[in-house]
C-alpha cells in the first residue's frame, strides 16, 4: 500500500474512532435524556420536580380521586403508610395529606421516598409544592414522624383520568447518607 | 468521503509485503495481517463457538425434554440460556459475517487487502480472548451469567452473581472487536475500491455490509456505555438503574435495546448481500431491482434506531409512546418485503438450478419470511401483550436467526469454499445437509409457536403439563438439527483435504471479481486494480 | 423440488386446521373478557393477513421453481428491473398495513383505558412470590406456588396443575372492572394472566396500571413472564373469579381471618414455645420460604446465595440474626419477612436455623423475643393503637393561606413538617427557645433571616399577613403551644412594611 493510501485510510480511521468516542459518550447522555422524556411524556410516573406555585384556580366542577400507598424496600425497618388512603380532591385544590413513619431500630436510620403515579401519563398533572421525598428523611432510634406532603392536581388533567394513584417505595439510604450540615450552621 | 480516485497509485499496493508465500506453522496465523487468512480465522472460529453454543442448546433442549427437573438445576439452566444467547450473537453470526467480510470484501471491490491489516490482525486475536473469559466464567463459584442474554436491570446488577465483572469486560472486549473490524470494512469500502467500481457497482454483498458496519459503529459504543453502567451499579455505588438513588430500571431496557435493535438488523443484512449473490447465480438472471434492494437496505437501517421499544410494551409506556413504536415497527415490513419480492421476481423466468447454496437461500427466503411474518404480529402491541416473553418470540427470532442468518451463512459458505480451498464440496453430502437440516429445523422452532400461543413463558427450566408433547417435539428436533450440523463439519474437512478441483468459476451464472481470479484464491489478488467494466 | 412443496403445504394445511379449531392448545386463547376476545380477533386477523400473503408470494415462488428450472429447458429472461411493479408491491403492502394498524389502535387504546374502577388490587412481585393487596379492604396476602417439590424432582407422579398452584388464589367478583396496580420489590417480574390478556411488568420502585373485567366466574390461571432471577419458573398466578355474592362472602372470611390472625399474634407473645416444636414448625417455615436460596441443606449456592450452616449470623448475636431475617438486607436479594410471616413463625425459622445442621447453638426465640430485639415487628401494633382516628386530609384555601400552608411551601423543606428540624443541620422550632420566647425576636429571624447561616430572610418572598399566620402557627404547633397570636400590624411595626 502506497503511502497516500495508507495516510488516507488513517484519516478516516480517526474520524470513524471519534465517532465512536461519541456514541459512547451519547450512550451515556441517553441517561439525562431519558429524564427530560420521561418529564415531557410521564413515562414511568415519576414525579421527582417540586412545582414552582401553588394553584390559584380551582376546578369546581370536577372530582378527582388521589390514591395513596407505600411499599416498603427490603432491608428498611420502618413502618411507613399514609393517614388516609384516599382523597377526593377538585383540580386546583391545594391539598395536604400526611404519611406516617416509625422506624423500628434502636439506630438512626435515613429514608429516601421515591414516588411513582400511575396512570403515568397524569405524573406532570400532579403538582406537588411540598413533599418529603425531596430530602433524606433521617429517623433516629424508635422516632415516629409525621411527612407531609402538599400538592394540587392541575386543571388541565385529562378528562378521561378519574383516579390517581401515587405510590412511594421507602428506601433504605442511611449508608449514602451525608448530612448536608456544611451550609447550614445555625 | 474521498472516492475511488485515491485508489490511483494502487498499482503499487502489496509491495510492503515481501515475498509472496505465507510464513509456515502456528506463527503464520498469530501474526498474519493477510485479509484471505483472518477471514479463514473469523470462520473457523465462529464454527467453534456455533458448537459450543449449539451444545448448551443441546443442554437446555435436554432439560426440557419432559416436565420436572432431570439433567441441571435451574441456577444453571439460566446460565445456559444466557451464554447460549450471548455466543450465538457475538461469537457465532457476527464473527462468521466478519469473516466472510474479510475474505470476499477485498476481492469483490477489487483490493488488494483490507485498509488498515494490522488493526484487522488484532480484532480478530482479542475476540478468542474475550470468550475465554466469558466461558471460564462459567466455573466460577456462583457460576456465570445468568440473566438473559439481555441483561435486564436490577437483575444483572443487585441479584447477579459475583462473575458479572467478568460478563461486563468479555462484553467490552467482543465490543471492541466488532467496532475495529467495522472500522476496517468501512475504510476498505469507500478508500480502496478499483478504479471504475462506483456505489452502485458494488456487489449487494459489499453494500449491505456497508450499511451494517455503520450500524455497528453507531450502536456498539452504546452496548458499551450500557455495560459500564451496570459494572459501576454493581461495584462502584451509582444508581443508573436503581430506583433507590433516583435511577429507573426501565432505563437500562431503554438503552440496551436501543442498541439491541439496530443488533438485529447487524445480524441480518449481510444476510441480505449473500442470498442477493446466491439467488441471481443460480436462476441465471440478474438481481431484479439492484437499486431498490439498496433503499430497502438503508431504510431498514435507518428505521432500525426508531423502533427499539417494541421489546418493551409490557413496560408500562404511555399510549401515544406505544402506537409511535407500533406503527414504526410495522413499516419496517415495507422494505424487507420489497427485498423478499425482489429475490421471487430474480427468480421469475431464470433457468433454474439446485445446488446446495441455492437450496440454502431458497429455505433461507421461505422460512426468514415465516420469521418476518411473526415479527410483524409481535409489532401489533395488543396481540404483543399475549406473545411477549413467550415461546412465541423464541420461535420468532429463531427462525430470523437460524433459518434466517445462519442459513445464509451456510449457504455463503457452500458458495465460496471453491473460491477458497481450490476444491469442489461433496455435493452429495451437502444436499443431505440441507434436507436434515432444514426438516429437523422446522421440528425445533415450528412448535415453538404453538407453545408460545399456549401460554408458555420463555427461559422457564421446567414446565406446565399441557406442553409437555410440543417440549418433547422440539427437543426431538432440537437434538437432529444439531446432529446435523456435524454433516457439515464433515463437508468442510472434506473440502479443505481435497476433492475435485474448483475451476475459477464453478458456478455458470455467477458474476463479480472474485470469479475472474484463480480458484483457490491466491495469497495476494488484485495486486494491480482489475478493470471494471 | 416436489419434497419441498409438498412439506410446506402439509405444514401449512395442518397448521390452518388447528387455527381453525379455535379453542385449542395450539391456539391463542380467546380468555375470558371482552378485550381478550378483541385481542384473539386481531391476533387471527394478521394471522390470516399473513397466511395470505404468504401463500401469493410462496405459490409464485414454487411456481417458478417448477416451472423454470434450467433441468425442464427453461431459458433465462433478461429483465432486471420494473418502475412499475416495484412501485406497487411498496404501495399495497402500506395499504395492508393501514388496514391491520386500525384495529390494533383501537383495541390498544381501550386497553389502556384504566378509568371507573370497581375495584382496586396492588400486586407486589417478589423472588419467587407475588403478594396482593387489596386496596379498598386493607387486607392482603402472599400467593406461592403450591407443587410440591417431591413432583418437581420427578420423585412424584405429576399433578394436574402441575407448577400452576398456588396455596392461595387471587379472589376477584365477576362483571366488575378490577384495576390492578402493579410493582415489585426486587427484580422485574411480569404478571401475565392469558385469558385476560393482561400482561405488565412489575418494576421495582415504580407502579404499573392494567385492568380487567371478566364475564364468566372460573379458576384461571399464568406464570410471570419476565426473567426474575432462579425460579423464575416457579412462580405461577392463579386468579378464582367468583360470583358477586360469592366473593362478598369470601371477603367476610378473610376479614373475620385477619382479626383471628391478630388474636393469635398476640397469644404468641405471651406464650413460650419448646426447641422440638419451634424445630417442627421451624423446618416447615425455612423449607417454604428460605430454601429456594439457602437450599435444605443451609448450604447457599456459592458465589449467589450465602450458607446458613455455620454462618457468622446464624451462630452469632440472635438479635442481628433476628433484624437480617425481619427487614431483609438492602441491596441484597435478601427479602424482609416481617410482613410475610407471623411473629411465631419468625421466631421458629431463627430458631431452626440456630440449630439445624450442626449450628446447635440451642437458642430458643419466642415472639416475645422478637419485641425485645433492636427490629421488631409488634412495635407497630402498639403504634396503631395510639393513633385512633386518622387524621382526615386538610384542604387549604389559596385566598387566605393559612399559617401551616405557608410554613409547608417554605419552612418545612428545612426545618421539617415536624417541626423537628434535621438534627445537626437545621434546628428544631418544636420547643425552640426562638419560637418560645420574645415575639420580636421571632419576628425578626423570620422576616430578615440569620447571615451566616441557611435562614433566609422571607420578608420580601411573603406578604405581611402570611408572614403574620406562618410565625402564629410556629408559635402554636407540636405543642408550642404559647397562646401568642401575631398579626400583620406587628410584623409593620416590628421589622417595617415589606416591598
Amino acid at each position: 500500500m502506497s503511502d497516500s493510501l495508507k495516510q488516507i485510510n488513517r484519516r478516516l480511521m480517526l474520524k470513524l474512532g471519534s465517532v465512536i468516542v461519541l456514541m459512547f459518550g451519547f450512550g451515556f447522555a441517553l441517561v439525562p435524556l431519558y429524564d427530560v422524556f420521561c418529564e415531557v411524556t410521564g413515562l414511568n410516573g415519576r414525579t421527582v420536580v417540586k412545582a414552582e406555585s401553588i394553584s390559584h384556580q380551582i376546578d369546581k366542577t370536577r372530582t378527582v380521586r388521589l390514591q395513596l400507598m407505600t411499599s416498603i424496600a427490603p432491608g428498611m425497618p420502618w413502618q411507613f403508610e399514609p393517614l388516609v388512603k384516599y382523597i377526593d380532591v377538585h383540580p386546583g385544590e391545594n391539598t395536604v395529606v400526611k404519611f406516617r413513619a416509625l422506624n423500628l431500630t434502636r439506630e438512626l436510620v435515613v429514608g429516601q421516598a421515591i414516588p411513582s403515579v400511575s396512570p403515568g401519563l397524569a405524573a406532570n398533572y400532579l403538582n406537588k409544592t411540598e413533599c418529603f421525598c425531596f430530602n433524606q428523611q433521617p429517623l433516629l432510634a424508635g422516632e415516629e414522624t409525621l411527612m407531609g406532603l402538599v400538592f394540587f392536581i392541575s386543571p388541565d388533567l385529562p378528562a378521561n383520568i378519574d383516579t390517581l394513584t401515587l405510590s412511594y417505595t421507602l428506601f433504605n439510604v442511611t449508608e449514602h447518607y451525608v448530612a448536608s450540615s456544611a451550609q447550614a450552621g445555625i | 468521503m474521498t472516492d475511488a480516485t485515491a485508489n490511483n497509485d494502487q498499482t503499487l499496493a502489496a509491495d510492503d509485503h515481501h515475498g509472496h508465500q505465507p510464513p509456515k506453522g502456528l506463527m503464520r496465523w498469530v501474526l498474519t495481517t493477510n485479509h484471505k487468512d483472518i477471514g479463514t480465522l473469523y470462520l473457523c472460529f465462529s464454527f467453534l463457538m456455533f458448537l459450543i453454543g449449539g451444545a448448551m442448546a443441546m443442554v437446555i433442549r435436554a432439560e426440557l425434554y419432559q416436565p420436572g427437573l432431570q439433567i441441571v438445576e435451574p441456577n444453571f439452566f439460566n446460565q445456559m440460556t444466557t451464554v447460549h444467547g450471548l455466543i450465538m450473537v457475538f461469537g457465532a453470526v457476527m464473527p462468521a459475517f466478519t469473516g466472510l467480510a474479510n475474505w470476499l470484501i477485498p476481492m469483490m471491490i477489487g483490493a488488494p487487502d483490507m485498509a488498515l491489516p494490522r488493526m484487522n490482525n488484532w480484532s480478530f486475536w482479542i475476540l478468542p480472548m474475550a470468550f475465554t473469559i466469558l466461558l471460564s466464567s462459567l466455573f466460577m463459584e456462583g457460576g456465570g451469567p445468568n440473566f438473559g442474554w439481555t441483561f435486564y436491570a436490577p437483575l444483572s446488577t443487585t441479584y447477579s452473581p459475583d462473575s458479572t465483572a467478568l460478563f461486563v469486560f468479555a462484553i467490552h472486549i467482543m465490543g471492541i472487536s466488532s467496532i475495529l473490524g467495522a472500522i476496517n470494512v468501512v475504510v476498505t469500502i469507500i478508500n480502496m475500491r478499483a478504479p471504475g467500481m462506483t456505489y452502485m457497482k458494488m456487489p449487494l454483498f459489499v453494500w449491505t455490509w456497508l450499511i451494517t458496519a455503520f450500524l455497528l459503529i453507531a450502536v456498539m459504543p452504546v452496548l458499551a456505555a450500557t455495560v459500564t453502567m451496570v459494572l459501576t451499579d454493581k461495584y462502584f455505588g451509582t444508581s443508573f438503574f436503581e430506583a433507590a438513588g433516583g435511577g429507573d430500571p426501565v432505563l437500562f431496557q431503554h438503552i440496551f435495546w436501543f442498541f439491541g435493535h439496530p443488533e438485529v438488523y447487524i445480524m441480518i443484512l449481510p444476510s441480505f448481500g449473500i442470498i442477493s449473490a446466491i439467488v441471481p447465480t443460480f436462476s441465471r438472471k440478474k438481481l431484479f431491482g439492484y437499486s431498490s434492494m439498496v433503499y430497502a437496505t438503508s431504510s431498514i437501517a435507518l428505521l432500525s434506531f426508531v423502533v427499539w421499544a417494541h421489546h418493551m410494551f409490557t413496560t408500562g409506556m404511555p399510549v401515544a409512546a406505544e402506537l409511535f413504536f407500533m406503527y414504526c415497527t410495522m413499516l419496517i415490513s415495507i422494505p424487507t418485503g420489497v427485498k423478499v419480492f425482489n429475490w421471487v421476481a430474480t427468480m421469475w423466468r431464470g433457468s433454474l438450478t439446485f445446488e446446495t447454496p441455492m437450496l440454502f437461500s431458497i429455505a433461507f427466503i421461505v422460512l426468514f419470511t415465516i420469521g418476518g411474518f411473526s415479527g410483524l404480529m409481535l409489532a401489533i402491541t395488543p396481540a404483543d401483550f399475549q406473545y411477549h416473553d413467550t415461546y412465541f418470540v423464541v420461535a420468532h427470532f429463531h427462525y430470523v436467526l437460524v433459518t434466517g442468518a445462519i442459513f445464509s451463512i451456510m449457504a455463503a459458505a457452500y458458495y465460496w469454499l471453491p473460491k477458497w480451498t481450490g476444491h469442489m464440496y461433496d455435493e452429495r453430502l451437502g444436499k443431505i445437509h440441507f434436507w436434515c437440516s432444514l426438516i429437523s429445523v422446522n421440528v425445533l422452532f415450528f412448535p415453538m409457536h404453538f407453545l408460545g400461543l399456549a401460554g408458555m413463558p420463555r427461559r422457564i427450566p421446567d414446565y406446565a403439563l399441557q406442553f409437555a408433547d410440543f417440549n418433547q417435539l422440539v427437543s426431538i428436533g432440537g437434538f437432529a438439527f444439531g446432529l446435523s450440523q456435524l454433516i457439515f463439519l464433515v463437508v468442510l474437512v472434506k473440502c479443505v483435504r481435497g476433492g475435485e478441483k474448483a475451476p475459477a468459476k464453478p458456478w455458470e451464472g455467477a458474476e463479480g471479481l472474485e470469479w475472474e481470479m484463480p480458484s483457490p484464491a491466491p495469497y495476494h489478488s488484485h495486486t494491480t486494480p482489475p478493470e471494471i467494466k | 423440488m416436489q419434497k419441498i412443496i409438498k412439506i410446506f403445504a402439509t405444514l401449512g394445511v395442518v397448521s390452518l386446521a388447528f387455527v381453525a379449531r379455535g379453542e385449542s392448545s395450539f391456539n391463542m386463547t380467546q380468555g375470558v373478557t371482552d378485550i381478550s376476545h378483541r385481542v384473539y380477533d386481531l391476533h387471527m386477523t394478521i394471522l390470516y393477513i399473513c397466511v395470505a400473503i404468504g401463500v401469493v408470494v410462496f405459490g409464485v415462488m414454487f411456481y417458478s421453481i417448477v416451472k423454470h428450472r434450467k433441468s425442464s429447458g427453461a431459458k433465462a429472461a433478461q429483465f432486471h428491473e420494473s418502475t412499475k411493479v416495484e412501485l406497487l408491491w411498496t404501495i399495497i403492502p402500506f395499504f395492508i398495513l393501514i388496514a391491520m394498524a386500525i384495529p390494533a389502535t383501537t383495541t390498544l387504546i381501550e386497553m389502556e383505558d384504566n378509568s371507573k374502577a370497581d375495584i382496586t388490587i396492588k400486586i407486589t412481585a417478589s423472588q419467587w412470590k407475588w403478594h396482593y393487596q387489596y386496596f379498598d379492604h386493607d387486607f392482603g396476602f402472599f400467593s406461592l406456588l403450591a407443587t410440591p417439590s417431591e413432583q418437581i424432582k420427578n420423585k412424584a407422579t405429576k399433578t394436574t396443575n402441575y407448577l400452576l398452584e398456588v396455596d392461595r388464589h387471587l379472589v376477584i367478583p365477576v362483571n366488575k372492572k378490577v384495576r390492578f396496580l402493579i410493582t415489585a420489590d426486587d427484580v422485574i417480574h411480569a404478571w401475565w394472566v392469558p385469558a385476560f390478556a393482561v400482561k405488565q411488568d412489575a418494576n421495582p420502585g415504580f407502579i404499573n396500571e392494567a385492568w380487567t373485567r371478566v364475564n364468566e366466574p372460573g379458576i384461571y390461571r399464568g406464570q410471570c413472564a419476565e426473567l426474575c432471577g432462579k425460579d423464575h419458573g416457579f412462580m405461577p398466578i392463579v386468579v378464582e373469579v367468583l360470583s358477586e355474592v360469592d366473593y362478598q362472602q369470601w371477603l367476610k372470611g378473610q376479614l373475620a381471618q385477619v382479626a383471628r390472625d391478630k388474636q393469635a399474634e398476640q397469644q404468641a407473645l405471651s406464650s413460650t414455645v419448646t426447641l422440638e416444636e419451634s424445630m417442627l414448625l421451624g423446618k416447615t417455615v425455612y423449607d417454604g420460604r428460605c430454601a429456594a436460596c439457602h437450599q435444605q441443606n443451609g448450604q447457599g449456592i456459592p458465589g449467589a446465595f450465602p450458607a446458613i450452616k455455620g454462618s457468622a449470623i446464624a451462630l452469632g448475636d440472635v438479635n442481628a440474626h433476628i433484624d437480617i431475617v425481619a427487614n431483609g438486607k438492602a441491596g441484597t436479594a435478601m427479602q424482609a419477612f416481617s410482613a410475610q410471616l407471623s411473629s411465631k413463625e419468625l421466631a421458629a425459622v431463627i430458631t431452626y436455623e440456630r440449630n439445624a445442621w450442626g449450628n446447635d447453638t440451642g437458642d430458643v426465640v419466642q415472639a416475645s423475643d422478637l419485641v425485645q430485639s433492636n427490629a421488631n415487628d409488634s412495635i407497630i401494633e402498639k403504634f396503631d393503637e395510639k393513633i385512633v382516628t386518622p387524621a382526615v386530609a386538610e384542604k387549604i384555601e389559596p385566598v387566605a393561606r393559612s399559617g401551616e400552608a405557608v410554613y409547608l411551601a417554605h419552612c418545612a423543606a428545612c426545618h421539617q413538617v415536624t417541626g423537628a428540624g434535621i438534627p445537626g443541620a437545621f434546628p428544631a422550632l418544636k420547643g425552640s427557645p426562638i419560637a418560645l420566647g420574645d415575639v420580636s425576636l421571632h419576628i425578626i429571624m423570620v422576616a430578615n433571616g440569620k447571615p451566616g447561616t441557611a435562614m433566609q430572610g422571607f420578608k420580601n418572598q411573603l406578604t405581611a399577613d402570611e408572614l403574620a399566620a406562618v410565625i402564629t402557627y410556629e408559635r402554636n404547633a407540636w405543642g408550642n403551644d404559647t397562646g401568642d397570636t401575631v398579626v400583620a400590624s406587628d410584623i409593620e411595626s416590628t421589622v417595617g412594611g415589606n416591598k
